[in-house]
């Protein structure tokens, strides 16, 4: 009995110690997610910017007038998720997106055949406008679940 | 009759002189037609995994802006279309900027829905060696490693096995330089957690690509200009 009046008697030093270990893993975790915030569109200079880069990839692959170019802004990591492949960097990036008729010049295995594709997904660091990711699809990724995507210009 | 024949005949034969001179060489690495310097690998067995320690001391296109080349490790996942992998290594040219003045590790994919996609992952150095591991994660994933550090996952949509295992140089110009190496060549096997040393396999080359064995099956070098 004594015994375990004894054990109780620690129990409110326990609970608090677990509250603050929580209280401290709830900070860290939010100072990690601020440290890579998803960014708005790019604003109508980034976007003539972007737009001019943008054309020249298309062309490199194979088409030197898409359709249908607009932008967003988000994350590399969330714009990989989309298309359900894992990217351990979750930097912001502006996301260019065109449909056309692309065949990747990109490297390849010996014995394969070049991917084409009809939508041409680009990603590129906002402040050196460095492209950092590349998508060739058949059919446009559901990239309005990471925001507003806004026409590239004519 | 004759006559029109012979017309015929010349007029043949001098589109074919005109053609000849005009197309270009057979051997011209271009967008759509790369070149390769590269060991290939079809294992008897199924493996789920491969891995390289690259090396270059030599990794540069004239025109960064239009081309690439690279120095890598490919893990072939489809089966008998082959058109699937998961390819990892150093890389300089087209879509990483324009300047030339950037080298970085990549990797990429292509999956059996047709998606191809890469990733810019650091930064690279010249003469320094940089440790790719590519290796079956679950379900048809497959994850890629830098210096043993996970740097992605690939999407669903690969076979759990290799088909084959590449690794070497590859260019889209004849306007670039490389010299490169990968050494320590490793397989996992089937069980998903043993790591061999040694592949096996043959030195596949076109263009102007050069390549050799080290050590046969353990390691290869490759070179452009």
């Amino acid at each position: 009995m004594q015994k375990s009046l004894q054990k109780l008697k620690w129990f409110p030093l326990i609970l608090m110690t677990a509250i603050g270990f929580v209280a401290v893993l709830g900070i860290t975790r939010s100072a990690v997610s601020q440290t890579s915030p998803s960014i708005g569109p790019p604003d109508p200079t980034t976007l003539s910017k972007l737009h001019e880069v943008a054309s020249k990839i298309a062309e490199t692959y194979g088409d030197k007038q898409p359709s249908n170019g607009r932008a967003l802004g988000t994350t590399r990591r969330a714009l990989a998720g989309v298309v359900g492949s894992d990217l351990p960097i979750d930097d912001a990036v502006f996301v260019v997106v065109m449909h056309g008729k692309f065949t990747s010049s990109g490297p390849r295995p010996y014995g394969t055949e070049a991917p084409t594709g009809t939508v041409l997904t680009v990603a590129f660091d906002p402040s050196t406008l460095e492209v950092t990711d590349l998508m060739l699809t058949p059919s446009e990724p559901d990239l309005a679940q990471l925001g507003t995507l806004v026409p590239l210009g004519p | 009759m004759i006559r029109k024949l012979s017309a015929v005949v010349v007029a043949s034969l001098a589109t074919l002189v005109v053609a000849a001179i005009a197309a270009p060489s057979a051997t011209a690495c271009s967008g759509s037609a790369h070149c390769w310097g590269i060991a290939v690998w079809y294992p008897s067995t199924s493996y789920t995994g491969g891995l390289a320690w690259l090396k270059a001391t030599r990794l540069s296109v004239s025109a960064p802006a239009a081309s690439m080349i690279t120095n890598e490790l490919w893990v072939v996942t489809g089966d008998s279309s082959a058109n699937q992998w998961v390819e990892a290594g150093l890389y300089h040219g087209s879509l990483i900027d324009g300047s030339g003045n950037r080298r970085a590790f990549f990797w990429a994919e292509r999956n059996s829905s047709g998606l191809y996609a890469e990733h810019f992952v650091q930064n690279i150095s010249l003469d320094t060696t940089y440790y790719a591991k590519i290796s079956h994660s679950g379900s048809g994933t497959w994850g890629i490693y830098l210096n043993g550090n996970s740097v992605g996952g690939s999407t669903y949509g690969h076979n759990t096995w290799t088909r084959n295992l590449q690794t070497g140089g590859e260019t889209t110009t004849d306007n670039a330089q490389l010299t490169g190496t990968s050494i320590n060549l490793q397989k996992r096997s089937i069980d998903g957690q043993t790591w061999t040393y040694d592949w096996g396999g043959f030195i596949q080359v076109n263009g102007g690509m050069q390549a050799g064995w080290g050590t046969y099956a353990k390691s290869m070098w490759s070179r452009f200009n």
